[in-house]
């Protein structure tokens, strides 16, 4: 590359050092060696015809879940609001006396604050379905389980950066996770009393734990949930068999969201580009409207990456940001299922620019 | 024809499925250490790749060609690099989370001590600038391919570029 002065023998000895630090710290990371496995999981879905059933079923499904989840949501609606800082650690108000505690990353002298993916319920459309966000957490440690069980915690405590997303479990609920090379286990204990919890909220809350567990641990591995009590059912749900991420049909995810901007965030006025992941439904559409202190200012349509229907594929829309003020940007998708018009498949981000 | 003209002629025939194994195969781990150099943070670094991949699988169709898939890949993964150290940062006011993987103990202590530096400065940067640096350096890119990656001109690459050294030059005098 022709940086000016390059043939300036300081800077070919700085070149030197960055290409020398660079090839040592890249050197260190190693992938996991199940990337391939994993990628195939995720894309094998596009060759089924789809989601649909699963959407169709769960929108049917969405009343009873709906009414659980907002039950749910009510228990936790103190929380919710003390929750406005992404960064707040576990909240310790769900460590309950009563139940068994397992080892929580942040009582270790050894524990960091680290990134790890988060899987969330959040309501899209006429259906349940999961979020995913990266949140810091307290990690003891480096290795994978410390990581994995931190994201657990995490995603049973709740906490999400956006308040529209969840988490389904009861106030309380404890996990020890342990990660091998072929499978996570979650041992789960629940507080005493907890409100009723629908089936189709348990299936969505154990697949919440799945995603969130094989992601943060980087394996698509079977996740074997038990209870401390020693119960070999969960909300109703069979515990025999251990658990996998739902794919084609089962896919639990939601249909678009939006990865930037976060919510919450300030960005500085100018331009912004706007990304986000979506499905290819019918016309492959994702429409976007912006508003600022509550008025549109932009709206418009972008098609996703995705080239078969059903695929999942990632979209983005440069932003006009140059007025500061309050933002929201809403994407959506027309609602596969086709039913009742009105409902769509929607994801929004408040942000401030200044 | 040459090697790549085969690879290039071969690959036209290939399904997207295909095309994910060999690109995995030749590019999976350069792209995980690339986004691992951005983010910091191997783990995430993965599954950023991995999105990528499923991405890439999405539009084969469209690209047909394992340069042109290769550099969709590259930018993917860049952007989604960058997506996530923002909400990262968003998240925690950004305390930068250390690499997962320690420093292995063949490595002398005064080189560590050295890389470290460079690295320390490197974190410094406005993105932009440490993204042009990490392409250039660690993916040796040309400026048209850096260009492409990050999806902006040769000429804001050759300022960014040009920048990114400045500092780095004043940053590591100090630390001298």
């Amino acid at each position: 590359m022709s940086v000016p002065g390059s043939g300036d023998r300081h800077d070919e000895e700085l070149e030197a050092r960055l290409r020398a630090a660079l090839r040592a710290s890249a050197d260190e990371v190693t992938p996991a060696g199940d990337g391939l496995a994993r990628i195939r999981t995720r894309t094998a879905r596009s060759h089924g015809r789809g989601w649909m059933p699963w959407a169709v079923a769960a929108a049917a499904a969405a009343v009873v879940a709906g009414a659980g989840l907002g039950f749910v949501l009510g228990d936790r609606g103190p929380q919710r609001s003390s929750v406005a800082q992404p960064a707040t650690p576990l909240p310790s108000t769900h460590q309950t006396p009563t139940t068994v505690t397992s080892p929580t990353p942040q009582e270790s002298p050894a524990s960091a604050t680290s990134a790890v993916p988060v899987y969330w319920v959040g309501q899209q459309g006429s259906r349940l379905a999961l979020f995913r966000e990266f949140l810091s957490a307290p990690v003891a440690g480096t290795d994978v389980g410390a990581r994995t069980s931190a994201a657990v915690e995490r995603a049973l405590a709740g906490g999400a950066g956006d308040p529209d997303y969840t988490s389904p479990w009861p106030a309380g609920t404890k996990a020890t996770t342990t990660v091998s090379s072929s499978s996570i286990g979650v041992e789960l204990t629940l507080p005493a009393t907890y409100a009723v919890v629908p089936p189709a909220t348990a299936r969505l809350a154990v697949q919440q734990l799945v995603w969130t567990a094989t992601a943060a641990a980087q394996e698509n591995v079977p996740v074997r949930i038990s209870l401390a009590d020693g119960s070999d059912t969960l909300f109703g749900l069979s515990l025999a068999k251990p658990f996998t991420r739902g794919t084609g049909t089962d896919d639990p995810r939601a249909l678009v969201w939006i990865l930037a901007p976060t919510q919450g965030q300030t960005v500085a006025a100018g331009a912004l580009t706007a990304r986000g992941e979506g499905v290819n439904a019918f016309e492959n559409t994702v429409e976007w409207t912006l508003t600022r202190d509550g008025a549109t200012v932009g709206h418009g349509s972008v098609m996703t990456s995705a080239t078969d229907t059903g695929q999942r594929g990632t979209w983005s829309v440069p932003l006009d940001l140059s007025a500061p003020g309050s933002y929201v940007l809403t994407v959506a998708e027309p609602d596969p299922s086709g039913g009742e018009s009105t409902i769509r498949w929607a994801d929004s981000k408040a942000f401030t620019v200044r | 024809m040459d090697v790549a003209g085969e690879a290039a002629s071969e690959a036209a025939t290939w399904d997207a499925d295909e095309a994910v194994t060999a690109l995995y195969t030749a590019h999976y781990r350069s792209l995980v250490r690339l986004s691992a150099l951005l983010l910091h943070d191997r783990a995430v670094a993965e599954e950023v790749v991995q999105d990528a991949f499923v991405a890439m699988h999405g539009a084969w169709r469209r690209l047909r060609d394992p340069e042109r898939a290769l550099a969709y890949l590259r930018q993917s993964v860049v952007n989604r690099s960058r997506s996530a150290l923002r909400r990262r940062r968003t998240a925690e006011r950004y305390a930068p989370a250390p690499m997962p993987d320690a420093a292995s103990a063949e490595h002398d202590a005064l080189t560590l001590v050295e890389h470290d530096g460079v690295l320390r400065a490197l974190r410094t940067l406005p993105s932009r600038q440490r993204e042009v640096m990490v392409l250039r350096y660690y993916a040796d890119l040309s400026e048209a391919q850096i260009a492409e990656a990050m999806g902006i001109s040769r000429g804001a690459v050759k300022s960014h570029a040009s920048r990114a050294m400045a500092t780095l030059r004043t940053t590591l005098e100090q630390q001298r």
